[in-house]
């Protein structure tokens, strides 16, 4: 029986030990659990502030934007404005006429009068210029409406896309739009697009568009500090290998250090003069290509021009 | 279910019947060379039929067994887990907090997907209608916690159970009644 107590009293040590080990290793689990809950909760705030990071660029781009569509507003507007007026001014001669028109099916001129009358207005209006210019004047004022109407559409549909959300897109018109939506921002630049079809992707329009945006308006800078003649920026896009698209940028503007490189995608990094830049478009750039499961890389000579090449994966 | 568990029952046996019955029914019952530690699953059939056999080598139903074996439960696991049994000031409180906090705690620790859901709702000063759901039916065994709870509070408690998961419900209805 004495010998069973001695059992039982090292069984129950061995128990006690036992239990020592697994309470301590609950408090770790526990520990483990409070502090994988709060990094959730930072992360979770982390993106919340990129989000909000995002926003506040694509409203910084939108003020960037609209300088040069006020621009690109101000030319059709201009010739819509001026065919209107000769439209105002060939209203009194066709009225006229058809006023004659009126006279005529009431029975109240006849023969001589209304030869002279017509003769009158023949004489004193330009009908024959009115007869060449109205068929032109109306069709390059629609046209000019039109071309309003593309360009404000445009510019509501980069604001409206906010809080856009994922949808299957094609690239090769979000690249389009995006280079409409900068057309009057790159003229006088020898722009080169090579877009290819691609298949679809699933993505935020409103967010590539921004990014691309980014891309160009860094691409011009660049350009016009290095003040060569030739102004060149190239954008392409293309099917890469079975699993990706490539989207390019390129231009031959001034260049980047190899020594900032590293730091280019960094937010807050700029080397425009205080004031100018907020060095938030590459970031924002990264952060969307990031959203997309993509890469984006850049390659650079200083003095030559550089190269920023997105590669978005098809679905996964 | 969790090791912590069958480490209560085994506590229980050794007290009640001895080692060596704890070690034959687990010769009897258990995979060979099977040991039971705390954060690790085990099937629940292990513990069922170790249950039975206490149940055949004490001649008593199953039922009375895991009633027993909740009510000893309960003291063990509130010993084993201070920081969270004395969180609560009295007997009702801790049975309105089963889900949100005890169930919470153990989801912190473990990642039990078989937790029972129990709904708790006052009715007066003297009587908590309990809700018991569990793919395991351990109602009985519930019962047994319950009444450990009570004894760790020094309260009388009664259990009424008149709808129960073994005979068909969705889910067992206990009324707890106290002094
Ligand atoms: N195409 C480019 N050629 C040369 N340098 C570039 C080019 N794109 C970016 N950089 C460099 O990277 C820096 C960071 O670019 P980023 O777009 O993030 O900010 P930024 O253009 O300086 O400011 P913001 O875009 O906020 O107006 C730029 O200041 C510039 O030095
Ligand atoms: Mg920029």
């Amino acid at each position: 029986m004495s010998e069973y107590n001695d059992y039982k009293k090292a069984y129950l040590r061995e128990r006690r030990a036992r239990d020592e080990v697994e309470s301590l290793l609950e408090e770790k689990t526990r520990a483990l659990y409070s502090a994988n809950q709060t990094l959730e909760r930072q992360l979770a705030q982390l993106k919340n502030q990129q989000a909000v990071l995002i926003n506040n660029e694509r409203m910084a781009t939108l003020g960037t934007l609209s300088a040069g569509v006020a621009h690109e507003l101000n030319n059709p507007l201009a010739y819509v404005a001026g065919n209107l007026e000769s439209l105002n001014y060939y209203i009194s001669p066709i009225l006229q006429l058809l006023e004659t028109v009126k006279l005529l099916e009431q029975n109240e001129l006849r023969g001589e009068q209304l030869e002279a009358r017509l003769i009158d207005i023949y004489l004193r209006q330009r009908i024959d210029e009115i007869t060449n210019d109205l068929p032109d004047l109306v069709h390059d004022t629609l046209h000019g409406c039109e071309r309003i109407k593309t360009i404000v559409n445009d510019l509501m549909n980069f604001s409206r896309s906010n809080n856009d959300s994922f949808g299957r897109a094609s690239l090769k018109s979000i690249v389009e739009d995006t280079l409409r939506l900068l057309h009057g921002q790159l003229k006088g630049y020898e722009l080169t697009v090579a877009v290819e079809d691609v298949p679809n992707i699933y993505c935020k329009e409103g967010a590539l568009k921004q990014a691309i945006i980014n891309l160009l308006v860094n691409a011009k800078y660049a350009v016009d500090m290095s003040h060569k003649s030739h102004k060149s920026i190239e954008v392409l896009l293309a099917p890469g290998n079975d699993q990706d698209i490539i989207l390019s940028v390129s231009d031959n503007g001034i260049g980047i250090d190899a020594d900032v490189l590293p730091r280019l995608f960094d937010p807050f990094f700029t080397t425009k003069p205080v004031g100018e830049g907020t060095g938030m478009g590459l970031a924002v750039t990264h952060a969307i290509v990031k959203e997309h499961k993509g890469k984006i890389d850049v390659q650079s000579q200083e003095g030559v021009g550089s190269q920023f090449t997105i590669s978005f994966p098809l679905e996964q | 279910m969790r090791g912590v568990i069958f480490r209560g029952l085994e506590e229980l046996v050794v007290e009640a019947i001895g080692m060596q019955a704890w070690d034959e029914l687990l010769e009897a019952h258990a995979p060979e060379g099977r040991v039971y530690v705390s954060p690790t699953s085990y099937p629940d059939a292990e513990l069922f039929a170790l249950a039975q056999g206490v149940a055949d080598k004490l001649n008593k139903p199953l039922t009375d067994v895991l009633a027993i074996f909740g009510q000893s439960l309960f003291g063990f696991l509130a010993e084993k887990h201070k920081g969270i049994s004395s969180k609560f000031a009295s007997f009702e409180e801790l049975v309105l907090s089963i889900d949100s906090v005890i169930h919470m705690e153990v989801k912190k620790l473990y990642d039990e997907p078989n937790l029972p859901s129990i709904a708790a709702i006052v009715k007066d000063d003297k009587t908590i209608v309990l809700e018991y759901c569990s793919n395991r039916k351990l109602c009985f065994c519930a019962e047994g916690l319950l009444y450990g709870a009570a004894q760790f509070y020094s309260r009388k408690l009664k259990i009424e159970h008149p709808q129960c998961m073994h005979s068909g419900a969705k889910h067992c209805v206990l009324i707890l009644h106290l002094d």
